[in-house]
């Protein structure tokens, strides 16, 4: 949920990769612009209805989205004694398991981009006084690359509104508030089983969920510190130029509203995090957090960015070598053996 | 535009979408009559004494004990100061009571508004209190009900009932046995002196309504979307009425043999009390959920629509006779006095309608500091 880490680019897989100009765009890249241009033509369809009055956007969101969501959420309680906790948890994963094909694109997105980040650099050096020509090489080394700037937009445009809408969804079964408990009423559905699983116990281990928890504080600041920590780094030379104000305050800052807000809510974003900890190690590895229980250099420990453009190789420890890239060192690993689409090892 | 300030406004977009869930509670206080005085809570948690005439205010009083605010106000642990109601005052024997969300009663002097005692249970108070004889009955939202002996300089407990959910109706007394409905479904019937059960009745849904007791039935709607009608004395169904198609939240009201209730629908019905089957062709419909508790005052039914419109319902025949526009949501419950409706809003403002033709008779605005008449 909080993955950060430069995610720009929509890399397509597979193409091998080359130090200059990559080979023609393949039938993925066709793909993903094919499927980047009917989101946008969807995206103006529904702009078009909800302007024209014939949709409403607060309809929409409700019967697509948000509805379907809290009767869920609703209706996996009934089985495990009402628990919203355990709810909680299940359909967090559950959505997080919907979205994983997305997520996990999104990483190899961001990592691929930090890859780039030396030859975007480059020109950027180099064409530092015509934008014009800075613009079209960008575009030639994307194009060569099998890059779409739109990707990885697409893809949070579709994760958003689900993160955002179970966020909701949890707040407006912690019925404590009067209000909430009322406010139920218009989105349920007409199944009987749904009227008698309420009121959900709000109870979890030893969590009360309409309460705010300093475990689960302390938790939503760790895990989201170490997601940040474990994002795509840019190559060594390129840290530098990346403000660290990122991994502090997104930790602290949640932290601190985990102080305040109901813990039910806090228990989403804990068990949302901790997917997202393992989606990344397993697609993009341990980044920039060093493991103390793993030896220094070892293949486990190996950062998973992908070699760049401008030949450097990343080490786990946060150390480089240059290596010289070959179309073998490909996204998706820094261990050369592998293939870029297969998830990191263990 | 820079990466850092992308960043940010994305941070701060997310932050201000975090935040939405801190919609801390905002209460629905209303109003009660007793003698000559209107007695009328407000969303920021004072109470008001008004003239019910013309409404012009006698006294105002505030909480002397708050307790400590969350300025975010965003969990139950923390959330809101001393003082959001969501019942109206209870007057008994000179002094009116109010209960608040973060589980204070005050007892305040009805003549003067001077605060007598404050008591705290630290349970969310949502339901309405009852006064029984010299025991004010305090339903909580830890699932107790709190019996507290009032006759002294300071209160004292008399029992504690424990239910399984969070009690938010009102109780109601009736011959020596008080009746309320809890969030775990049940429809409870114990007795007033020792807080001993004598039934529970368990509905499919959750209860939050008031129940109703006349002649030996108890009628309570659940949000199960049906309304009961059960023998007060043994705790068995007489008849169920499964014809709405939302929530009974609000309480029913009864006249001349027929019970009429609203639902979160946004329609009203007519049940015959005797058999439950529907007396009116087909059910009022309205603008909006009606969260309201109706009123029959003479032969109108009153009934306030979460649209923020007030109808008066001829009782026979169930059609519209007139409405008043509030352009506000209306979800505390109605009170009458003779031919005179109250009706609190959620935009903190009291209207005072008459019952037989809509009109309106004074409308005052009970914000901060002042009570100003309005139109």
């Amino acid at each position: 949920m909080f993955s950060s880490g430069g995610c720009l680019l929509e890399k397509v897989k597979s193409e091998k990769w080359d130090d200059e100009l990559g080979p023609e765009p393949g039938p993925q890249v066709r793909r993903i612009r094919i499927i980047t241009v009917l989101t946008f033509l969807l995206i103006i369809v529904l702009f078009a209805l909800f302007v024209s009055g014939v949709l409403s956007i607060r309809e929409v969101w409700n019967k697509v989205i948000f509805e379907p969501l809290l009767n869920l959420l609703i209706l996996v309680s009934n089985p495990l004694d009402r628990n919203l906790g355990l709810s909680i948890v299940l359909v967090t994963i559950l959505i997080r398991v919907i979205t994983l094909p997305l997520t996990v694109r999104q990483l190899r997105s961001s990592q691929a981009y930090q890859a780039m980040r030396p030859k975007i650099e480059e020109l950027r050096s180099s064409y530092e006084k015509d934008s014009k020509g800075l613009r079209r090489e960008m575009a030639e080394l994307y194009r060569a690359r099998g890059y779409n700037p739109l990707g990885c937009l697409v893809t949070t445009v579709i994760q958003f509104p689900l993160w955002f809408a179970l966020y909701w969804c949890v707040i407006q079964v912690l019925t404590y508030v009067p209000e909430n408990l009322v406010g139920l009423s218009p989105h349920l559905y007409s199944w009987s089983l749904l009227r008698e699983t309420l009121p959900l116990n709000d109870h979890f281990l030893w969590l009360n969920l309409t309460q705010a928890s300093f475990v689960l504080a302390i938790l939503t600041f760790a895990t989201i510190w170490i997601t940040t920590k474990m994002s795509p780094q840019p190559p060594p030379e390129y840290r530098q130029q990346t403000s660290n104000w990122a991994q502090w305050v997104l930790p602290i800052l949640f932290g601190l509203f985990a102080l305040i807000l109901p813990s039910g809510l806090t228990l989403y974003w804990v068990t949302s995090n901790m997917i997202q900890i393992i989606i990344q190690y397993r697609v993009t590895g341990w980044g920039a957090l060093k493991m103390p229980f793993q030896p220094s250099g070892s293949p486990q420990q190996a950062d998973k960015t992908p070699a760049s453009g401008g030949g450097t190789a990343i080490s786990g420890d946060g150390g480089s070598k240059n290596t010289a890239v070959t179309p073998e060192n490909k996204v998706g690993g820094g261990d050369s053996s592998k293939a870029p689409d297969e998830p990191g090892s263990k | 535009m820079s990466m850092k300030a992308i960043s940010l406004a994305l941070l701060a977009l997310f932050v201000s979408m975090v935040f939405t869930a801190c919609i801390g509670p905002r209460g629905w206080p209303g109003s009660s009559v007793a003698g000559d005085t209107l007695f009328v809570g407000t969303m920021d948690g004072r109470v008001l004494a008004l003239n019910p005439d013309d409404g012009s205010l006698k006294w105002e009083w505030q909480p002397s004990k708050t307790s400590l605010a969350n300025p975010m106000g965003c969990s139950n642990s923390l959330a809101t100061r001393g003082g959001k109601f969501y019942g109206s005052p209870v007057i008994a024997q000179g002094i009116a009571y109010v209960g608040t969300f973060t589980g204070q009663v005050y007892a305040i002097d009805a003549a003067s508004g001077q605060e007598i005692w404050y008591h705290n249970i630290n349970s969310a108070i949502v339901g309405g209190m009852t006064v029984n004889n010299s025991t004010l009955l305090l339903p909580a939202s830890d699932g107790k009900l709190y019996a507290l002996d009032i006759s002294g300089d300071y209160p004292s407990q008399v029992f504690t009932f424990s239910a399984g959910g969070a009690i938010w109706s009102t109780p109601v007394v009736d011959e020596g046995t008080v009746y309320f409905g809890s969030l775990d479904h049940n429809l409870y019937a114990v007795d007033a002196t020792t807080g001993q059960t004598k039934w529970a009745f368990k509905a499919s849904g959750e209860i939050a309504a008031t129940p109703l007791v006349v002649d030996g039935i108890v009628y309570v709607g659940s949000l199960d979307d049906k309304l009961y009608a059960v023998y007060a004395d043994t705790g068995q169904p007489k008849w169920v009425f499964e014809g709405a198609g939302g929530w009974f939240w609000s309480n029913a009201v009864y006249n001349n043999g027929i019970i009429y209730a609203g639902s979160l629908d946004h329609s009203v019905y007519s049940i015959n009390a005797g058999n439950g089957t529907p007396i009116w062709p087909k059910p009022l419909r309205t603008g909006g959920p009606i969260y309201a508790s109706p009123i029959v005052t003479g032969e109108t039914l009153v009934v306030a629509s979460g649209d923020g419109i007030v109808h008066g319902i001829d009782l026979i025949t169930g059609s519209e006779k007139w409405h008043v526009g509030t352009k506000s949501k209306i979800l505390a419950s109605l009170c009458a006095v003779g031919d005179t409706v109250y009706i609190s809003t959620q935009q903190s403002d009291l209207w005072a309608v008459d019952a037989r033709t809509g009109v309106l008779i004074w409308r005052v605005s009970l914000g901060k500091g002042e009570v100003r008449k309005v139109g």
